[in-house]
């Protein structure tokens, strides 16, 4: 599934990989005509919205396929990265930039490409952005607490207005066509007659792309978000993880990993409470299969260096939980080989059987078996921390 | 050269922004990431105080999350790209014959007023950039088709404020 893990491409192919995608980008933007200030500033007065066309008709292309990939399953939402809300310097930034565009007449990215077409203001204005830039690396200091104030982490339209994705994208695509249609409309009144798109038999070009577009968005209405399990069905690159128990760690591995201070452990018991409360592993939080979901933010969010090992009785709940877990995007994910039972016939005096003893939850000496004392066993390690890079976005 | 050379034009908005969309898609679906440009020229500016003051890139804490100690600001994808939009547009000025020394301006400013603008201009745009997290591709095309809250308010914000002081600057353009 989509996205891809693209460190098997190694540095030279990763770095071909976003040379080329730069070259398609740098292209699509000096055909469409953004390396002319001229054209750009155009948009400012209604004499040509070309500009406002084009972004608008690419935002709303990529955002249609995204939905729709997501939706089928082709594509992991989850895995890409959607920029963070900051809300006041994103909209007091908006502000500012919208002077730097009239006054200068690009935006960075173009900027580039009318340099690269020789133009002179084109250059100017890539050296303004460097001096901006170099003064605001300078002064940010000054700028706290301001430049993080309003922080929201990743909320998209949909979660901050209580609307399904498809739905977004629909009223998206409804707002674009009207701006469209408005566009040539105002233009036409302050300016005179718009060139009309080409003709197919009784309709224009872009009526008909428009008219794809909204049979494209219809579908999605109706789209139910897929729940995690469903997305793991679909992940059958990572079903082997279970099926060749490679994520199943030794009670002696987790024993050792309780041990290590390099390490975070993140250990959550999925049994039911009482089962809970009368014997569990030191330092074992009490989760819920259901209750999973709503922890997911948080989970995400962990420091860098934890490991989470997931406890059931013997392994039914933990492995759901996995599945879970893993579509959900959490890393360095693993479960008790054997559960608690599993741990007992190592460390206990036999499985704890219900009903035995008082409810003592972590006061047992099973609970924390001191690991120097001819607990020596011999086992297959197999956590290995996955430290994945902090993806920046787009301008990070 | 023999042939005449009038610049091509330019292609047709919708087709451009649909030729953009699915670049932008294709990029989220391959790499996870969308386009960028002003965080990659962010890293050139810090090599470069890097080369000069690197005691000083150490000890900003803004300067140092990209390029402190032995960490090289110029290893990321995003500077990679960038090298490849200047490529691309360079390819795309031969092909349509617009690739010449010129200066693009309004009909009723100098040259030189013109290039004092620009520069203002991008330093302005540099500034408020770095504010937002993201210029016109990071925030605005990235985070705008992947639904991002703050990037559709930056988008509103730009475009607001762009059209307010479009009013004023209208000897600049017309």
């Amino acid at each position: 599934m989509a996205p891809f893990d693209l460190s098997g491409l190694g540095a030279g192919g990763s770095a071909a990989l976003f040379i080329a995608i730069g070259i398609l980008f740098g292209y699509v933007l000096e055909a469409s005509g953004f390396g002319d200030s001229r054209k750009l500033a155009g948009q400012f007065y209604f004499t040509d919205l070309a500009v406002l066309k084009v972004m608008f008709t690419g935002i709303v292309v990529a955002m249609v396929l995204i939905v729709w990939t997501s939706s089928v399953g082709l594509l992991n939402f989850d895995d890409l990265w959607v920029n963070s809300t900051f809300l006041w310097p994103g909209i007091v930034g908006g502000l500012v930039m919208g002077v730097g565009f009239v006054v200068g007449g690009y935006c960075p990215g173009t900027s580039l490409v009318s340099m690269a077409t020789l133009k002179k203001d084109g250059a100017m204005f890539v050296v303004g952005v460097l001096l901006g830039i170099f003064v605001f690396g300078e002064s940010v200091e000054l700028l706290e607490p301001f430049f993080s104030s309003g922080e929201m982490g990743r909320v998209t339209l949909g979660s901050a207005l209580g609307l399904s994705p498809g739905v977004v994208v629909a009223l998206v695509t409804v707002l674009a066509l009207v701006f469209f249609v408005g566009a040539d409309f105002i233009q036409k009144k302050l300016h005179g007659p718009v060139a009309p798109g080409r003709r197919v038999g009784r309709f224009t070009i872009p009526t008909l792309a428009a008219a794809g577009l909204v049979l494209a968005v219809i579908p999605l209405l109706f789209v139910k978000e897929p729940g995690y399990l469903d997305k793991w069905e679909k992940m059958t690159d990572k079903h082997a993880l279970v099926t060749e128990r490679q994520v199943q760690i030794d009670p002696a591995e987790l024993l050792a990993t309780m041990g290590d201070d390099a390490l975070r452990l993140e250990l959550l018991d999925l049994r039911p409470e009482p089962a809970y409360n009368r014997f569990h592993i030191q330092d074992a939080q009490r989760a819920d299969l259901r209750g999973l979901e709503g922890a997911r933010e948080r989970l995400l969010h962990l420091p860098t260096n934890t490991v989470i090992v997931l406890v059931d009785q013997q392994e039914e709940r933990s492995t759901k939980a996995f599945a879970l877990l893993t579509a959900m995007g959490v890393r360095n994910v693993y479960l008790l080989e054997g559960g608690v039972d599993g741990w007992l016939s190592v460390y206990g005096d036999g499985p704890m059987r219900p009903g035995d003893g008082p409810a003592l939850g972590e006061r047992w000496a099973a609970s924390r078996p001191n690991a120097h004392e001819g607990h020596e066993r011999e086992y297959t390690k197999k956590i290995k921390l996955v430290v994945k890079a902090k993806k920046s976005g787009g301008c990070g | 050269m023999t042939t005449a050379r009038t610049p091509a034009p330019y292609w047709n908005p919708y087709f451009g922004g649909a030729m953009l969309g699915l670049l932008l898609f294709l990029s989220f679906a391959v790499t996870s990431n969308g386009l960028g440009a002003s965080g990659a020229l962010n890293r050139v500016v810090v090599a470069t105080e890097g080369v000069v003051a690197q005691r000083h890139v150490d000890t900003t804490p803004y300067l140092a999350e990209m390029g402190g100690a032995d960490r090289n600001p110029l290893d990321h994808w995003m500077v990679w790209e960038i090298l490849g939009i200047i490529l691309g547009g360079l390819a795309s000025g031969l092909i349509h014959k617009r690739a010449k020394v010129e200066t693009f301006k309004g009909p009723h400013i100098s040259v030189r007023t013109r290039l004092v603008f620009a520069l203002a201009g991008g330093a302005i745009m540099g500034y408020g950039a770095r504010l937002a997290r993201g210029c016109t591709s990071g925030q605005g095309l990235s985070g705008g088709s992947t639904m991002s809250l703050g990037s559709w308010l930056f988008l509103f914000a730009m475009f607001a404020s762009a059209y307010f002081v479009a009013i004023f600057a209208r000897r600049l353009w017309r």
